[in-house]
């Protein structure tokens, strides 16, 4: 089991986590926050590109620092920003990674043809990589994160670049490696981790704001979410969440305590849950005063699609307080 | 040694380091081709030596008179010979176009033969001027090692005891003790290094190291252009190419934005260690290259390999440092051959520690193009400082300089001597090298340390 105990991150007079604890074991954990509130440094972390600057990460009971290459040589990581030598193939760069991951040559040679048929750039096993799109690169990065066979697979982004159909692969994928060992994915995308996450890692202001699965994240907003006409007015305590194309014309999703005149309650979807944590905290006080008119002032629509860099933490909770789960992963404050 | 492998992979795969070597061993290449005159001296001296030895004794003497005489009677019977030929051929030549120009009337009585006294005319007077242009060459080719030869006994016997009666404290000493009377410490320390450097004379002569021929009257040049010019330049040349080599693989994952897949690895931040081994290799192997290509090319022009018996102190070897011409003095006995060992060794030594240095500068700096200014900030620091030391006659400061690697190179001219001005110690070439390689290498050892201990930032942030 990986724990991650009491971990504070500093850069100078800058804190990028306070305080997070949380406990990984087998199955795919996604770790779901807007930009800046602390999911690179936390996957860092768990990599050991950072250390920490108080607490400890543990890997069954030992800390990774001391473990070292113990450690490593059961971890797979694909970087947010994933670098490649441009003047290699991809078979050639996944055995300079192999060798980095000590995997024998022969044993290397064969996983890597299997890697390149899993992620479905076999036939472009030998061409340079500085012919390849950005969807080839972000597969090849993704076969070099299990060249090792990791028991833990932390993944960065690992669906950026990717088409419709490669997203789709690679939520199968995941899935298949979910069994017998730790995922933990890193995303902006709601609908991949809605899919294929057990358990939601969430940050907000830098601390750890919930570790649960999605319909109990779901489930805080559970008759507080609605679809009302695009063009009337919100009313105070209702905080837009999303607009879309409705049969009748655009509609918009409202959260709110109190159902609105014309609202039709909807079920709450992880993409609500994260735009409601994650609504501006001065729009969150004072509810917003007019509805954006149609066509403008959209925040990205359709399900499946958040834009987190759209929204910041705020300062209520609003209902999505720390919650530990009692199924096996532990998360937030006491 | 797979991940050395594959570093050094990644260097064979940069152009830059290809084109600098070609342009290394072009540059070699011309310096062997602008070497001193006198090659032509110094091949003589070195086929007597091959015969006669290095040792000039009376049997020596004896033997080369000998030699140039029989050389001398043979060019005067060559010459007798040649132009007897030539004159009868000549005569040949022009009876027969006398005899050609008689009979041009009759032509049509025997224009056969006359035409063949004809050809035989021309061919006659053909060969009259080939045989003279033959003996020509022949009294050329023969005259040039016969006055080589002759110039090199003239030379042998002109030649004195040098060693014996030599004092060093009156003939160096004394004078290098007022060039650093401004501090009493670097006074006492010339003056002890050349007390300790007397013994050695008394050594030399008695071995009677300076009656070894060498190469005569061309030793000094050929000597200084060796060790001095060509030596110097490929350690000089090697250095840079460890330099580049290591800035080029440690920052390489930093380049390339690598560096978060590379050391979260099994192998992690302990990669580094495999890159400096890698790029110490290559430096080691660009230095034997640049070495090999550049003396062999030399070696086949001039006779060293008849040389590498002779002793390096002969009386004929000297070099000159502050305007004084002093004996080459050195701390060991060392042959020719001896020599160019010592000195290879120290420059892999020199290699060694700039690879070293820039591999404390690269794991520090994470940036190639910012550890390749620090860099050369160090080199030209290093000259700096001496120039400015010596100026200001802080000697303190100026002998620590000397031990920095560019310093140790630039007085390659007299590795393993008495040094002069530059050195205060015994062998302080071999003490700045061994310096600069424990210096950089703890450097490294403690940069290693520090970059397993620091966060690997984002390429971008």
């Amino acid at each position: 089991m990986l724990s991650v105990e009491h971990v504070t991150k500093r850069f100078g007079a800058f804190t990028a986590l306070e305080d997070v604890s949380l406990s990984f074991s087998p199955g795919v954990y996604g770790l779901l926050a807007p930009n800046g509130a602390g999911k690179t440094t936390l996957i860092k972390m768990l990599a050991t590109l950072l250390f920490p600057t108080s607490g400890q990460i543990l890997w069954n009971g030992e800390d990774i620092a001391s473990l070292g290459e113990a450690y490593r040589a059961r971890l797979g990581y694909l970087p947010q920003e994933f670098g490649y030598y441009p003047g290699y193939t991809p078979r050639k760069f996944l055995r300079y990674v192999a060798a980095l991951q000590c995997v024998p040559r022969r044993e290397a040679d064969a996983r890597i043809d299997g890697l390149l048929a899993t992620v479905g750039i076999a036939d472009v096993a030998d061409k340079k990589m500085r012919q390849f799109s950005g969807g080839m690169l972000q597969r090849v990065g993704i076969a070099q994160a299990m060249v090792n066979d990791p028991e833990i697979l932390i993944l960065d982004e690992p669906t950026a670049g990717l088409d419709p159909r490669e997203r789709v692969r690679f939520r199968n994928l995941v899935h298949s490696l979910a069994d017998a060992r730790i995922v933990i994915l890193s995303t902006h995308i709601v609908s991949d981790i809605e899919t294929i996450a057990g358990r939601i890692v969430m940050l907000r202001d830098r601390r750890l704001l919930c570790c649960d699965t999605a319909a109990g994240i779901c489930a805080q907003l559970e008759g507080k979410v609605f679809e009302v006409p695009a063009g009337a007015p919100l009313a105070p305590g209702q905080f837009l969440l999303s607009e879309r194309e409705g049969a009748a014309g655009p509609v918009l999703r409202v959260a709110c305590d109190e159902p609105p005149a014309d609202g039709v309650p909807v079920p709450a979807g992880l993409e609500d849950a994260f735009l409601y944590v994650y609504r501006d905290a001065e729009e969150g006080s004072r509810g917003i005063s007019a509805r954006p008119a149609a066509g403008k002032g959209r925040r990205k629509g359709g399900r499946g699609h958040v834009d987190g860099g759209g929204a910041r933490a705020g300062a209520a909770g609003g209902g999505m307080g720390a919650r530990a789960d009692a199924g096996g992963a532990e998360g937030g404050r006491p | 040694m797979r991940l050395a492998g594959c570093e050094l992979r990644k260097l064979a795969c940069l152009p830059a380091l290809w084109a600098f070597l070609a342009l290394c061993l072009a540059f070699n290449g011309l310096l062997v081709a602008t070497s001193p005159s006198g090659r032509g001296a110094f091949n003589a001296a070195g086929a007597v030596t091959a015969d006669l030895g290095q040792r000039v004794d009376a049997a020596f003497l004896d033997s080369l008179a000998a030699r140039c005489a029989a050389r001398a009677q043979g060019a005067e019977a060559f010459n007798a010979a040649g132009a007897g030929t030539a004159v009868g051929a000549q005569d040949a030549g022009t009876a027969g176009e006398a005899g050609s120009a008689g009979d041009a009337a009759a032509a049509d009585a025997g224009n056969a033969t006359t035409g063949d006294a004809g050809d035989a005319a021309a061919a006659g007077s053909a060969g009259a001027a080939a045989a003279a242009g033959a003996g020509e060459a022949g009294s050329a080719a023969a005259a040039a090692p016969a006055r080589d030869e002759e110039a090199l006994l003239a030379a042998a016997r002109s030649m004195e005891d040098l060693y014996a009666g030599y004092d060093v404290e009156e003939e160096l000493a004394g004078f290098y003790a007022a060039r650093v009377e401004a501090s009493p410490w670097a006074v006492q320390m010339m003056r002890w290094k050349y007390a300790q450097m007397q013994p050695r004379v008394e050594h030399l002569a008695h071995v009677q190291a300076d009656w070894d021929l060498y190469a005569g009257p061309s030793t000094h040049d050929a000597h200084q252009f060796l060790f001095g010019t060509l030596l110097s330049a490929v350690v000089g040349e090697a250095c840079l190419c460890a330099m580049l080599a290591m800035v080029y693989l440690v920052g390489y994952e930093f380049q390339h934005r690598t560096e978060q897949v590379a050391y979260a690895s099994r192998t992690g931040r302990r990669l580094a260690c495999g890159k400096v081994a890698a790029g110490l290799l290559a430096g080691m192997a660009c230095y034997a290259l640049l070495a090999a290509a550049t003396l062999g090319g030399f070696f086949l022009a001039w006779d060293w390999p008849h040389m590498m018996g002779a002793s390096v102190s002969s009386q004929w070897n000297y070099w000159v440092e502050s305007m004084v011409a002093r004996p080459f003095l050195t701390w060991a006995d060392f042959t020719v051959g001896q020599y160019l060992a010592a000195c290879s060794a120290l420059g892999a030594a020199l290699v060694a520690a700039c690879g070293l240095m820039a591999a404390a500068c690269g794991m520090l700096a994470r940036n190639g193009y910012a550890a390749a200014l620090a860099l050369a900030l160090l080199c030209t620091g290093a000259l700096a400082a001496r120039m400015a030391f010596a100026s200001a006659e802080w000697w303190p400061a100026y002998y620590a300089a000397m031990l920095l690697p560019t310093n140790v190179w630039l007085s390659a001219p007299a590795w393993f001597t008495e040094g002069g001005l530059s050195a205060i110690v015994p062998w302080q070439e071999s003490v700045g090298a061994g310096f600069g390689v424990a210096l950089f290498g703890l450097a490294c050892v403690l940069a290693a340390r520090r970059f397993g201990r620091k966060d690997i930032v984002s390429w971008n942030s």
